[in-house]
């Protein structure tokens, strides 16, 4: 089920929401909790009902070690085998289900062999739930948790806003908030700012990056050639398709979370505010970033290992962040990338030499939007196409993708009708208007400190609410009619 | 403060609410979509934007008890389906329906039904005998989404919707006709007049689209055309099929004969009577056919015209069919029908 559908908003987020405060209120905790757990597992089975043991199982497995490692003596030698035991249960189970395929090619591709893929269905947040449990087994090896109620744990992993895209959080941060007294009862502050939060996320993903998603699969999958405007326009409409959807999404996982009083860590800062590639890891995805560094980055040895070593760590856990966004060498480069770009970035700031705030901006952000084109393209066909266009390689002609097409938003619409804009290419008037609102504007979770309490952020939740519900659903209509 | 903060949570969820009711209430009323089966004042004229979602809805949602089933492509569409008098009839035809479209179509229909159908009528077009044609829309896809959960009511709230809902209600209050095609709400289609020299200019733009990208180089005759047919006659062993020939302008027809189609459609209505038995050809040069009042472009014959074919294919008495018109063709007649087709296209 997704957070953007009819079934999500009108009845199950209702009828969830008011059964876990009806429990909590006649005090009946426990059942409140089987309820969130079980509501969560539903979530998780609408997607697809086969992988619901698959999720069971591994977190009935990661209960059952981090029992053991919180119960096993600190100075107990069995401890880092049971951890290492876990950990490869983990990535093992990751491995399997997400990057058979690819080795299997790989293998067959360079050894000229014919091992028949599997061709296996990524099971539904595999990569999160995985992340976020072997987080949990180190945390516990570290004595920094410890959990042996089942049902506690249970809903630490399945906890269904955060369950399909994140954020990862972890353990020790969840769990007090799921037992403090004062989050089981209804509070119309966190509803308030939940219900701006979830809608400022639900038009983000409805309103622009679905709008973005256009270009960038006109661009990307539909044409041969790119003009030079065109690749800039495919490229940028990407770059900003991937923040507002997955923003949005995270904005969406918070402020579910704060209608049930949960707190879930802040994921994106405006991360094409920053000023430096190091700047943008702290902005975007900041949960992940935060796994990778505490899991993987410190227990390389982190920057404690002299100059040489660091550099290979942080190359080491962009390289991993890449495969781990996805099973193909076009994901491995733009990690690559994403390192290589770090370790340049921690050598400059060695050199002491400050940089002027908006180059400094656009060298980061040009950087940000080049690299996105390997994530995107589904072949390395299509990235040097994309790149191609972006250089100049094919022309100049004026951009044929993003023209009016006669399917405009109302307000763009207007704009058009009576002659406002300076272009009639769509793209390009989007890509300047949530250019700026992305790198100008305050983000959602700035509004966390805001006063709402007025008629403007009323009208502002009730009109982005409504305009993304009525967009939730299009109509697809019948091109060939006259045959 | 708590107090200021419920206020503004039911202020904020109301005035969505409220909206969202206004426009899910209006297209509810209006029903583009044809999910419902009520009528009104304001519904009685609607746009068919997309028919294998609508009428693949009606199926789902309205009471579906038919013994026969219409198939076919646009020109079929406008075949009034109670004019096959005596016979309980769903016109199932879509725009550019493909013979591939046929089976899902059907089958989905009988499940719906409960029972297999008594009759299935068939209107063949010849364009769709192209082995490169590659409109072919996946049945599937439609039978899903009109199956998907709560697929009726969901779909009520949505602005795209509100939009077609307007034009609907337009199109219902004009007194003349608003869209091209139209359906009433019981699944009958009306087109839009055109006048004389709108009509000749429409042919010629039909024929020139149709020298383009229909029977120009591009024509491969599918051979696979009789297994397809076998299969739907194996797959409704207790089914009458009834086939017939879409009639297009002469202009149109004689475009085949020029651009060296004629072999294929020899063909075609071979490969047909031999797996059915017979076929109602009405695609060649006759009365109805030469008169371009009969109409509104190179192909789209007017709903009366769609009467006579009903008529004629039920061997229902209608003194308005042209003697001219239709001609049963089986294996005893064909070689003969066809030297009759070919002189009518050779011979001034």
């Amino acid at each position: 089920m997704l957070f953007n559908s009819f079934e999500f908003i009108f009845i199950f987020l209702p009828f969830v929401f008011f059964v876990y405060m009806f429990l909590n209120k006649r005090k009946l905790t426990i059942l409140a909790k089987v309820w969130l757990v079980l509501s969560s597992l539903f979530f998780y089975s609408w997607w697809n009902v086969l992988y619901l043991p698959l999720i069971l199982s591994s977190m009935i497995i990661n209960y059952l070690i981090g029992k053991k490692l919180g119960k096993t003596d600190s100075l107990n030698s069995s401890r880092k085998p049971i951890l290492i035991i876990g950990i490869v249960l983990n990535v093992g189970l990751l491995g399997y289900y997400k990057y058979s395929d690819f080795f299997i090619e790989n293998v067959n591709y360079f050894f000229s062999t014919n091992i028949p893929l599997l061709n296996l269905v990524l099971p539904l947040a595999i990569s999160f739930f995985t992340f976020q449990q072997i987080s949990y087994l180190v945390d516990a090896y570290r004595n920094e948790t410890k959990e042996y109620d089942f049902l506690n744990y249970a809903l630490f992993v399945s906890f269904f806003p955060q369950l399909i895209a994140g954020p990862i959080v972890h353990h020790k941060e969840m769990m007090p908030q799921f037992e403090s007294k004062r989050n089981k009862f209804i509070n119309y502050r966190n509803i308030a700012l939940g219900i701006l939060i979830f809608s400022i996320g639900l038009f983000k993903k409805v309103a622009i990056a679905d709008t973005f998603a256009l270009w960038a699969t006109e661009g990307f999958d539909n044409t041969e050639v790119l003009t030079f405007f065109e690749g800039w326009i495919v490229s940028l409409s990407y770059t900003f398709q991937i923040y507002f959807d997955f923003s949005g999404y995270t904005d969406m996982a918070i402020g579910i979370a704060l209608l049930f009083n949960i707190l879930l860590p802040i994921n994106f800062n405006s991360p094409y505010k920053a000023l430096s590639i190091q700047d943008f890891w702290k902005r975007w995805h900041i949960t992940l970033s935060r796994f990778l560094t505490h899991y993987i980055y410190i227990p390389l040895g982190g920057s404690r290992k002299g100059k040489r070593r660091t550099y290979i760590n942080i190359f080491l856990i962009f390289l991993i962040s890449g495969f781990w966004h996805g099973a193909g060498w076009t994901f491995v480069f733009w990690g690559s990338l994403h390192g290589i770009a770090m370790v340049v970035n921690r050598y400059w700031q060695t050199l002491n030499i400050k940089m002027n705030v908006v180059l400094a901006w656009f060298i980061t952000f040009n950087f940000v939007n080049l690299a996105w084109v390997p994530f995107r393209a589904e072949t390395w066909g299509d990235a040097v196409k994309v790149w191609s266009g972006m250089f100049g390689l094919n022309g100049f002609n004026l951009p044929i993708i993003g023209v009016v097409d006669g399917n405009l938003n109302f307000v763009v619409d207007y704009l058009l009708q009576y002659d406002l804009l300076f272009t009639n290419n769509i793209a390009v008037v989007y890509i300047f208007i949530f250019g700026l609102v992305s790198v100008l504007v305050k983000n959602s979770m700035e509004f966390s400190n805001t006063n709402i309490l007025n008629w403007k952020y009323v009208s502002f939740t009730a009109l982005i609410l409504t305009y993304a519900i009525l967009n939730l659903s299009k109509l697809s209509e019948f091109l060939y009619f006259n045959f | 403060m708590r107090t200021n903060y419920k206020r503004w949570v039911i202020v904020t969820l109301l005035i969505p609410l409220v909206i969202i009711t206004c426009v899910g209430g209006f297209n509810y009323y209006i029903d583009p979509l044809w999910t419902f089966s009520h009528v009104n004042k304001l519904n009685t004229s609607q746009d068919s934007f997309n028919e294998r979602q609508q009428k693949t809805n009606i199926v789902t949602y309205r009471e579906f008890d038919y013994d026969t089933l219409l198939l076919g492509s646009s020109r079929t569409t406008y075949i009034n389906q109670h004019d096959f008098m005596g016979l309980d009839t769903f016109n199932y035809a879509l725009s550019s329906m493909s013979i591939q479209e046929y089976n899902d179509y059907i089958e989905y229909a009988k499940k719906e039904n409960k029972k297999e159908f008594e009759y299935i009528f068939i209107g063949l077009d010849f364009y769709a005998t192209n082995k490169n044609r590659e409109m072919i829309e996946d049945p599937q896809i439609y039978i899903n989404k009109a199956n998907e959960f709560m697929y009726r009511f969901k779909n009520l709230i949505s602005v795209d919707l509100l939009k077609q809902s307007i034009e609907n209600a337009k199109s219902s209050s004009a007194e003349d006709q608003y869209f091209t095609r139209s359906y009433n709400r019981e699944n009958v289609a009306t087109a839009k007049v055109a006048e004389g020299e709108e009509v000749k200019k429409e042919i010629e733009k039909t024929v020139e689209s149709y020298r383009e990208s229909v029977y120009g180089p591009g024509y491969e005759y599918n051979d696979d055309i009789k297994k397809i047919f076998t299969e739907l006659k194996e797959n409704n062993p207790n089914t009458t099929f009834i086939v017939y020939t879409t009639p297009v302008t002469s202009q149109l027809f004689n475009l085949l004969y020029e651009e060296n189609r004629l072999q294929d459609y020899n063909q075609w209505i071979s490969d047909t009577v031999e797996v059915f038995g017979s076929v109602y050809n009405f695609m060649y040069t006759n009365s109805i056919t030469s008169d371009s009042s009969n109409y509104y472009d190179g192909h789209h014959f007017y709903p009366d015209v769609g009467t006579l074919i009903a008529h004629k294919i039920i061997n229902h008495e209608n003194k308005d069919i042209p003697e001219d018109f239709g001609v049963l063709v089986t294996d005893d007649n064909l070689s003969e029908h066809l030297n009759f087709v070919e002189r009518t296209l050779t011979e001034p």
